[in-house]
Parts: structure tokens; C-alpha cells; sequence
């Protein structure tokens, strides 16, 4: 049911900003933009449930937390990222879309410095001086 | 060694399913190879804890996580140090928090066997277990809850060792076989009813029961300084004897 619902909001938005676009480009973007914000507030419930379980299975199995909620953090702005390129894209700005997907990758790589900082320290610290 | 190796095992497996999980969720897009990166240098560092833990560095996996925390919390400039020391302090809060657990075990089985010997020294009874309850206070001081003691009441323990001394080794305990506890309670300034067992007790016995219950009662208070309400006294019949 849920899906269906889905897909209608998306059908009626398609079909609205198909009217639009020939007389106001600028409100059929502004639609698109909240039709994905709309079905992606939809979905914050289901997201909450998965989060939890994966906590309660992290707790369970001992690992730290700290390596959930990074992983977690990963998950996120990859598909903000992704959510708003593809919305620039949709408005014909190839150029601005990139440079989201830029930043996107960056600040996953910066999630990894931390890892990459502590390997390193240690490996060096292992060969002999 | 076996609890460690399957810590070790579950964090692993925990972390190959959150890389999957991972995996499914990521939009099919050019994020893919960079989260994958990300992803499996968690892996590594998981899978190498133990060995560099054991190898020189003791606290690989909590520099590691102490590090994450750090970038995470950090703005711009880094104010790094802060969330670092935190986190290691609060690890350090976990470690104390299960040491006083330790220690409060240890006291309880030490407590418990001095005043079994106490009892077995003074009374004929045997004593089957004494169960000692600690509280653990604010400032993590140990005080006693409450004392269980459960004797045997198989009159004396000498008769019975002379009725046993024919075979050599002493008393022969045989298997025990669950039976129901006749709980007496004895509560000094009022007298609960006790439960009577299938073979009903003589008054005589019932009056030396209660005696000794209330002599281990004032040897305890007075030896331990625990407060007679928290003292529990169980008769309990020797199951190796016929109904």
C-alpha cells in the first residue's frame, strides 16, 4: 500500500511539473525538489527501524559503537549527496551536480583518515627504527 | 580464550554484515568505490586488533575508535584532543566499574566459606550452602544484603559419621535428589508457622531447630555485625536418609 502511494505522489507530481515546465521551468524544479523531500520523510520512519536494529546488533556483538555510527554517517551523506545531484541534474546544471558528488566522496574519504591515520601509525611503529 | 576468540568473531562477522548491509543500501552511483574503501579498511582494522594488541600496542582498537571519535567530533580547526581523552576516560570508567564487580565476587565466595567453617565449628548440623547477597554502595563500597545459611538437619554430625565409619571414607553423600526445602524463618519477635514436611517433625526437634537457628543468628551478628532481619536459616532434611 505504502508503495503505491509512493508511486502516486510521484506520478502526479511527474504529470504537474510536465504541465508546468512549458510556462515556469523555475516552479517545476521547486516541485521536483519537494516531491523528493516529501517521499524521503515518508520513509524516515522505516530508516529509524533499521538504524535500531542495527544497534541492538551492534551492542550485542560488542563492537563499538563509534564504528556504527560512522558506517551509518557513510550511508547518509552518500544519499544526500546522491539526492541532490540528481535533483540539479534534473534542473539541466550538469556542472553544480559534479561538484555535490565531489564533495560526497571527499568527506566519505575524510571518514576513512582516522582509520587510515592509526594503521599507518602502527605499522610504522612495528618495523624497527 | 575461547570469550575473547568469539568476541573477536562476532565483531568480525558484525562488521562483514554492516559492509553489506552497506552495500545494498549505497545509491548505484560513483560513491560506491569510495564507500567500499572506507568499508574495508574497517574491516582490516577489526580483523588486526587482537594480533597488533597482542603484539606491542595494547589499546589498538581503542587508539582506533578514540581516533574516529576525534574526526567526528572536531570542527574545523580540531579540537581534537578533548573527545580523545573523554572517550579513553570513559573506558577506563567501564574497566574500575568491572573490577569493583570482580572484587565483590570474590568477597562474597570468601565471606561465605568463612562462615560456613564458623557454623560447621560450632553447631552439630551439617551446613549444605551459605548464600551471601552484597550491595554495592554509591562510592563503590561493599556491604552485606542478606545471609542464606542451609543446614542439613540430620541431627548429629558425629552419629553419623560413627554409623558411616565402617566403609572408611568418612560420610558417603549420595546423589542429591531435589527435594522440597522446609523453609523455617525464624524472625526474632514474631514466630512464623513453618511449612511441615511430609513426615512431620517432633516439637522437640522443632525447639532445637529453632535454637540453633537463633545461636547462628547471634554468632553472626555479633562476629559480622549483620543485622538479624537479613539472616535467613533453611533446615533442610539429608536426602540420603529414607523418608
Amino acid at each position: 500500500m505504502e508503495m503505491i502511494q509512493i508511486v502516486g505522489i510521484g506520478l502526479i507530481a511527474t504529470v504537474l511539473s510536465l504541465v508546468i515546465k512549458e510556462q515556469k521551468p523555475v516552479f517545476a524544479f521547486l516541485l521536483a525538489l519537494f516531491t523528493g523531500i516529501i517521499i524521503f520523510l515518508y520513509l524516515i520512519g522505516k530508516i529509524a527501524a533499521i538504524i535500531r536494529v542495527l544497534e541492538n546488533l551492534a551492542e550485542q556483538s560488542h563492537i563499538n559503537m563509534i564504528f556504527l555510527k560512522t558506517v551509518l554517517k557513510i550511508i547518509g551523506i552518500a544519499y544526500i549527496a546522491e539526492f541532490g545531484a540528481q535533483v540539479i541534474r534534473d534542473a539541466g546544471q550538469e556542472s553544480i551536480a559534479s561538484k555535490i558528488e565531489l564533495a560526497g566522496k571527499i568527506l566519505i574519504m575524510v571518514m576513512a583518515i582516522p582509520i587510515i591515520t592509526v594503521i599507518i601509525e602502527t605499522v610504522i611503529k612495528l618495523l624497527p627504527a | 580464550m575461547i570469550a575473547w576468540l568469539s568476541g573477536w568473531l562476532k565483531e568480525i562477522i558484525m562488521v562483514i554484515l554492516l559492509a553489506t548491509f552497506v552495500d545494498l543500501m549505497l545509491p548505484n552511483s560513483s560513491m560506491q568505490r569510495y564507500v567500499k574503501v572506507v568499508i574495508s579498511l574497517f574491516i582490516l582494522v577489526v580483523l588486526l586488533s587482537p594480533i597488533l594488541s597482542a603484539l606491542f600496542d595494547r589499546s589498538f582498537s581503542i587508539k582506533a575508535a578514540a581516533e574516529l571519535e576525534n574526526w567526528s567530533q572536531a570542527d574545523a580547526y580540531g579540537k581534537a584532543s578533548e573527545a580523545a581523552t573523554r572517550y579513553i576516560l570513559q573506558q577506563g570508567e567501564k574497566l574500575r566499574e568491572e573490577g569493583v564487580k570482580q572484587a565483590a565476587d570474590i568477597t562474597r565466595e570468601r565471606l561465605a566459606g568463612l562462615i560456613r567453617q564458623q557454623i560447621e565449628r560450632t553447631e552439630p548440623q551439617r551446613v549444605r550452602e551459605v548464600n551471601v547477597k552484597l550491595d554495592i554502595g554509591p562510592n563503590q563500597s561493599l556491604s552485606i544484603g542478606s545471609v542464606q545459611v542451609v543446614l542439613l538437619n540430620d541431627g548429629e554430625r558425629d552419629a553419623v559419621k560413627e554409623k558411616s565409619s565402617g566403609s572408611g571414607t568418612g560420610l558417603t553423600i549420595s546423589p542429591v535428589k531435589p527435594i522440597e526445602p522446609v523453609d523455617i524463618k525464624i524472625h526474632v519477635g514474631k514466630q512464623k508457622s513453618e511449612a511441615v514436611p511430609a513426615a512431620a517433625r517432633t516439637e522437640s526437634e522443632n525447639a532445637s531447630m529453632r535454637e540453633t537457628g537463633r545461636r547462628i543468628k547471634r554468632m553472626l551478628t555479633d562476629q559480622w555485625k549483620i543485622p538479624e532481619d537479613k539472616i535467613q536459616i533453611i533446615f533442610d532434611r539429608d536426602p540420603s536418609k529414607p523418608e
